[in-house]
């Protein structure tokens, strides 16, 4: 069978291409990018890796949220590790404490903290919180029980007056690090940190303007993966997957190979690692995710820090244009201008039950798109698999109707 | 050229047979998603004994059930060109399945422009009045209820809504004023999905259609023109055909 197809392959490159998007993941494993098959190693040995680093001396800050300036940890020789919050089988034991209704990544997280099942929870010495929805920061007041935390105090709008009390936030947390680690931030070490940041910003941005490409020339699960465990693993090993998988690509758009389909932009929530059902769902019915609007992609690298200073670093912070803000413009027009970037045939907006902010602020966003006659559908759910049918439905029908 | 459409629902199966756009004969049967492939190639011999089937096209819930299909459409495109088949005035449709609504928004040819489908649960769907009908013990025929009074049930949860009738029977509220309570709840459920499409002219398909008293409440309630066909419960497989055929097999 694999023999025939290799044949068929070879042929036929195009139509295989329309088979692996259309069918089952065994097929697309053929055509996995050297760069992914490395992104999935390293992600498998970071636990231990982790650990090593924490041997060595290094502090680990657990952080929930694009919101945490990592230049600052990164500038202390520490490491930054985001926190598991994407399964459903922490949620029961959340449940215990936290209200049913209540968005499924808040009660995940909370669940893996308090069934010590996260092993970056385990690692952390402390997390850093902020502020963002209220489901989260009073969350936060229950995990505190839990584990040591630091919370920043976002802003919700940002005005000049609020952008005064985020630098302060900013430096306050400036601090904190110092004292965790003792290791003062110096600003050559701030400068390293803040060009490796970019560095990997700018790497992200060169991906995104690769998937514009017709055909697109990776697969919306796998930089799904890629941004999952950029939050996960250790910096100069995101830089360097980013960087073959640059090289990879750009080989692929060279010779004109890729996925055909139906363009998606997905906006909406974060999905955090385990949670990957929507993407997987919408490239079986024969949609190719070309970009995510999403705190796992363009809200966790786009703007680069213009100057290593401390205003400076905040002040790319607040242009998040994350759903807690009130009047998030920016995000509108974002979303606008990736449509246009990535030549996007249709927009999926993704909310988690019972995420308020997201979901209110998705009738602003669907009607923006409707006024300029770019489809869109609104999709709630949560991590449960038991609506994977129904969701197939809608997906199905939205992607046959663009 | 024969095509015939099989529409597996979470409920029911719809079976239609279509030549050059005209319905030769069709057939509803009492078994929807659990339903296995060898009892859907029974059914399909059956048709076969009388005609001659040139293509199957598989439409509905369990759709991809029917390996032998030799197309499959999604309901929501289906039930688009369905509507438009049985009134060119059609704007747009509002189908309530067994397993969720839909409020679908179409052009003039029947192409899907726009639709929202209810949330995962329940509520305003086919199964809710199936079970609300089960604790009212209501076994005859449904449009022989219906009042003017219509008893008030707040929830809008399946669950809940079992409870809420069985205290409103305690209190020996009239059954058919219930029954509206229930109507009037799918209802509001429904209405903000057909005004957030702005449709008028309104293809009501699915079982739930066969529901006068329940119609004639949605038509007041939305203020809109309601048109059902005489046979609601297979539009969704005639419009799965005639899109398979405008496709090309």
């Amino acid at each position: 069978m694999i023999m025939f197809l290799y044949s068929y392959v070879s042929k036929n490159f195009d139509d295989f291409q329309k088979y692996v998007i259309k069918k089952s993941n065994n097929l697309g494993d053929m055509m996995e990018l050297n760069a992914i098959k490395k992104l999935k190693e390293k992600f498998a040995n970071r636990k231990e890796q982790l650990y090593k680093q924490k041997e060595e001396g290094k502090k680990v800050f657990g952080m929930f949220c694009a919101f945490v300036p990592i230049e600052l940890i990164l500038a202390a020789d520490a490491i930054p590790v985001g926190l598991c919050g994407g399964k459903n089988d922490t949620i029961p034991i959340a449940e215990e404490d936290l209200p049913r209704n209540l968005c499924p990544l808040i009660k995940s997280s909370y669940g893996f903290k308090k069934a010590k099942s996260c092993p970056y929870f385990e690692a952390a010495d402390i997390i850093i919180g902020e502020t963002t929805c209220d489901g989260k920061k009073k969350m936060f007041e229950l995990l505190e029980r839990m584990v040591k935390m630091h919370v920043m105090q976002l802003p919700y709008i940002k005005t000049e007056k609020a952008k005064e009390l985020w630098i302060e936030e900013v430096k306050k947390l400036k601090e904190l690090i110092e004292n965790v680690t003792g290791n003062k931030i110096t600003e050559e070490k701030l400068k390293e940190s803040v060009e490796k940041v970019n560095r990997m910003r700018k790497l992200f941005y060169k991906l995104y303007e690769l998937r514009a490409n017709k055909p697109t020339p990776i697969k919306g699960i796998d930089v799904l993966k890629l941004f999952q465990f950029a939050y996960l693993l250790d910096i100069d090993d995101t830089i360097e997957i980013l960087e073959d998988l640059i090289k990879e690509l750009e080989e692929r758009v060279k010779k004109g190979e890729g996925y055909e389909g139906k363009r998606i932009l997905i906006t909406g929530c974060p999905m955090v690692a385990g949670n990957t059902k929507i993407v997987e769902l919408i490239e079986e019915v024969g949609g190719v995710v070309v970009g995510e609007e999403s705190c796992t992609g363009t809200r966790f690298f786009e703007n680069l820090v213009e100057e290593v200073t401390i205003e400076s670093i905040a002040e790319r912070y607040l242009k998040i244009p994350c759903a807690c803000m009130f009047h998030n413009d920016e995000r509108i027009e974002n979303i606008k201008r990736l449509v246009k970037e990535l030549k996007v045939d249709g927009v999926v907006y993704y909310t988690l039950q019972y995420c308020h902010t997201f979901n209110v602020e998705g009738a602003r966003v669907e009607d923006e798109l409707k006024k300029e006659g770019i489809p869109v559908i609104r999709i709630e759910t949560d991590y449960s698999e038991s609506d994977r049918e129904q969701l197939k439905t809608r997906l199905e029908a939205f992607i046959e109707m663009i | 050229m024969n095509i015939l459409g099989i529409d597996v629902g979470s409920t029911t199966t719809k079976l239609v047979l279509m030549e050059y756009k005209k319905i030769v004969d069709y057939k509803i049967e009492n078994i929807g998603v659990a339903v296995e492939e060898e009892d859907i190639l029974k059914m399909v011999s059956e048709f076969e004994k009388q005609y001659s089937v040139d293509k199957v096209v598989a439409t509905g819930y369990g759709r991809h059930k029917i390996t032998f299909a030799d197309k499959v459409v999604p309901e929501v495109i289906a039930l688009g060109r369905g509507a438009n088949y049985f009134f060119k005035e059609a704007d747009g449709v509002v189908d309530i399945g067994g397993q969720d609504s839909k409020v679908i928004k179409i052009d003039k040819e029947g192409n899907v422009v726009d639709f929202i489908l209810s949330d995962k649960c329940a509520a305003g769907t086919g199964k809710f009045l199936e079970k609300c009908i089960e604790i009212l013990k209501i076994e005859d025929d449904i449009n022989k209820y219906r009042s003017d009074r219509v008893a008030k049930i707040s929830s809008m949860c399946a669950v809940f809504a079992e409870s809420e009738i069985i205290s409103l029977l305690s209190k020996k509220t009239p059954k058919e004023d219930i029954l509206m309570g229930v109507y009037e709840s799918i209802c509001n459920r429904i209405v903000p999905m057909i005004n957030r499409l702005g449709i008028n002219n309104i293809v009501f398909s699915g079982g739930v259609a066969k529901n006068k008293v329940l119609a004639k409440m949605l038509e007041k309630k939305s203020n809109k023109n309601i048109l059902i066909p005489k046979e609601p419960q297979i539009v969704c497989c005639v419009g799965a055909i005639l899109e398979a055929d405008r496709k090309g097999f």
